[in-house]
């Protein structure tokens, strides 16, 4: 599943927010959209889980990661997908063949 | 190390810029002007016109000239310049070689990538065809980033403060509003809003309108059907326009700008601000609806922002100052050049993209919700036509998110996925990036076959969709089909050919000699002012025609054609003969 966001920011648990933030940042300096787009996209990704409990919960159900395979990825999203309400609603539209 | 230039390609006007010694500089063409107006032209012999000359000859050949191209840009349509047909692509393309070819020239050495800007609201179509227009230039387009962003990266942040800008950015043709919070060294965008048909050019229209109704009424003549007369007061009505950023009343004084029963007619009337200011509020306002709604999407009140940041010519109407100040409740600020920052950004991103050390990170977003169509509730109802969001606005880029669907029967043979960007919960509210099939699924499965659907979205806002299904791993990777994407597949050769031509590459021997290369000449004050003149009497002398002799009707007309010659090789000594001899003649004929 996805990474712990404190791991991926190399930061302790008991960080405050504006402590979080000042990683983030540097992170970001370092690892820089156009240098390191994946990292970059995991970083982000990390901070944002970090920054707000509601995107947090969004993360853990849509987001995806560079690394994984799809196989792994539809597993996962499977093991969501009983659980989230709009599963079976969502429908793509039959196809004009 | 190697050198990206940095473009900005705009709706009236264009400029292109690179680091020297860690500073952005504009490259200037011979006149020493940074700024190459966006309009594009062929001459009475079929050579290329780029900038001023186009521009100039846009009075008198408007069938001959295009102004304003990026309007167009990405709708599946062409244009016709002195009959023939252009893509949009391909004209931008025109300009983006002229910019490419300044640069060269000036650094002495052949260039070949470029970070160009576009409006931080230009769709996924619209960003490809400018993608495509920087192909048939020559360019490799290796970024393509947002104009507010671009004109952000120019501010000069406090070290080791936050700062949180409003960039407003009111060109030729567009409009955008972004929030950015400047950082440690890192330059995030938080919220983008815009409009990408929104800018100076509504506004000479609305002034056009209001100046041909007033001489209608006067002279039962509307001006805008006649295209020359057209053409002249809309290059008048902006000038005035401008004025009146500084003049609570400017004078609209053009002569001969028609004829009636052989009689020339004259415009000539007084136009106040509060006038004009009436014209354009409309619009202003849904500008500063934009800027409450990024407000809102960053999650800020107008006095969380430090700063107001103008960008575009049209930002300097005192109008615009005033309806932000009232709604921000601060004075914009002026620091930062409003014409040029846009390409100077880009030039700072493309010296980082080269691995220099110029600038800050940048963050930046995406400002539209792209999703899919789906099976599921529009209102509440049940409705075929559901937006399915997959990725959210204002998400940061690169952006990579996926979201699960399933089949909708049993025996289903294949699903059609199709993208749509836009916030409206129904898609046929939204705009319509592409689609494909996801055919061969396996059909002894039951409806509700899982179907996943991911979206990478890359740091130019151009997106990669797959499709997967669960059980069998099929896979289908979305190379979007839509008329601009074909044109890439299909068109490209042919527009790259056709532009050589024009150019008269030396790579195409036949059109070289058909087409001379017309290097865009410098242009200095006096023979501006010449051509102006020339231009002027030209028009004086067309609108004198239906009413003299035959005799005389075909010297002017050859005279007026040598003028035009004169005025397209840019030969002062022949501007100004055949002027004094055309002028003769009209002074004559206007006594008689
Ligand atoms: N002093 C002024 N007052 C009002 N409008 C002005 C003034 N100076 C220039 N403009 C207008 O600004 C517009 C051009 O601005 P700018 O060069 O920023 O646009 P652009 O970058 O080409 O367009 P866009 O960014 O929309 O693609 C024109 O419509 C011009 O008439
Ligand atoms: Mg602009």
């Amino acid at each position: 599943m996805i990474a712990d966001p404190y791991q991926v920011l190399g930061i302790d648990p008991s960080a405050d927010s504006e402590a979080i933030r000042k990683r983030y940042l540097a992170l970001v300096r370092e690892f820089s959209p156009e240098r390191a787009p994946e990292r970059f996209a995991e970083i982000r990704a990390a901070y944002e889980t970090l920054r707000d409990p509601v995107t947090s919960l969004g993360m853990r159900l849509f987001d995806v990661r560079f690394t994984e395979t799809f196989d792994k990825l539809i597993a996962d999203e499977k093991q969501q997908f009983c659980g989230k309400r709009i599963g079976t609603d969502v429908l793509l539209s039959l196809a004009d063949v | 190390m190697e050198t990206i230039i940095g473009i900005d390609l705009g709706t009236t006007n264009s400029s292109v810029c690179l680091i020297r010694n860690g500073k952005p500089a504009m490259i200037k063409d011979a006149d020493g002007s940074a700024i190459l107006p966006s309009v594009v032209g062929l001459d009475s012999q079929g050579r290329l016109l780029v900038g001023e000359p186009a521009r100039n000859q846009a009075i008198l050949a408007p069938e001959r000239t295009v102004k304003s191209i990026k309007r167009k840009m990405g709708e599946a349509t062409t244009v016709t310049m002195a009959d023939t047909e252009y893509s949009p692509q391909e004209l931008s393309a025109i300009i983006l070689r002229t910019l490419k070819d300044r640069a060269a020239q000036e650094l002495g050495y052949p260039v070949s990538k470029a970070v160009i800007t576009v409006p931080a609201f230009f769709n996924e179509t619209q960003r490809e065809a400018t993608r495509q227009a920087g192909e048939l230039a020559g360019l490799e387009v290796v970024r393509i980033i947002n104009e507010p962003t671009a004109a952000s990266l120019i501010y000069e942040a406090k070290a080791d403060h936050r700062e949180r800008l409003l960039v407003y950015d009111l060109g030729g043709g567009t409009f955008d509003v972004s929030i950015v919070q400047v950082e440690g060294g890192v330059v995030e965008v938080l919220s983008s809003h815009g409009d990408t048909h929104l800018g100076g050019d509504d506004f000479d229209e609305l002034l056009l309108d209001f100046v041909c109704q007033r001489f209608q009424e006067q002279h039962k003549l509307d001006l805008r059907e006649i295209p020359t007369a057209r053409s002249r007061l809309l290059q008048a009505v902006e000038e005035v326009k401008k004025q009146l950023s500084f003049d609570a009343c400017v004078e609209l004084n053009e002569e001969f700008i028609a004829e009636r029963d052989g009689a020339p007619l004259h415009l000539k009337m007084e136009l106040y601000r509060y006038e004009y200011e009436g014209m354009i509020e409309p619009l202003l306002k849904k500008t500063i609806q934009c800027v409450d709604d990024s407000l809102q999407d960053a999650r800020l009140h107008a006095k969380d922002i430090d700063k107001i940041i103008l960008v575009g010519g049209s930002s300097r109407t005192p109008l615009v100052q005033q309806m932000l100040e009232t709604q921000l409740s601060q004075t914009p600020h002026q620091e930062i050049d409003p014409d040029l920052c846009v390409a100077m950004g880009a030039a700072v991103q493309g010296a980082l993209i080269a691995g220099q050390d110029v600038g800050a990170v940048l963050v930046d977003i995406t400002p539209h919700t792209l999703g899919v169509q789906c099976q599921g509730f529009v209102h509440g109802m049940p409705s075929p036509h559901e937006f399915s969001p997959i990725i959210h606005r204002n998400t940061a880029l690169p952006a990579t998110r996926s979201e699960l669907y399933s089949t909708m029967f049993q025996g289903q043979k294949a699903v059609e996925v199709k993208v749509f960007q836009g916030e409206d919960e129904d898609v046929r509210r939204n705009q319509f990036i592409g689609g494909f099939v996801l055919d061969g699924l396996d059909e002894s499965a039951d409806a509700g076959s899982e179907i996943l659907v991911r979206f990478d979205l890359n740091l130019d806002g151009m997106l990669n969709v797959t499709a997967v299904e669960r059980s069998t791993g099929l896979e289908d990777r979305l190379t979007i089909k839509n008329a601009i994407t074909e044109f890439r597949a299909e068109g490209h050769e042919e527009a790259r050919a056709k532009l050589a031509e024009i150019f008269g590459d030396r790579t195409s021997p036949v059109s070289a000699a058909r087409h001379p290369v017309s290097e865009e000449p410098p242009l200095p004050e006096g023979e501006r002012a010449a051509i102006k003149e020339a231009i002027q009497l030209i028009a004086k002398a067309t609108n004198l025609l239906p009413q003299v002799g035959e005799d005389d009707v075909q010297e002017i007309q050859e005279l007026i054609e040598q003028l035009e010659d004169a005025i397209a090789n840019h030969s002062l000594p022949d501007i100004g003969s055949y002027r004094e001899r055309l002028e003769d003649i009209v002074f004559y004929l206007q006594d008689a």
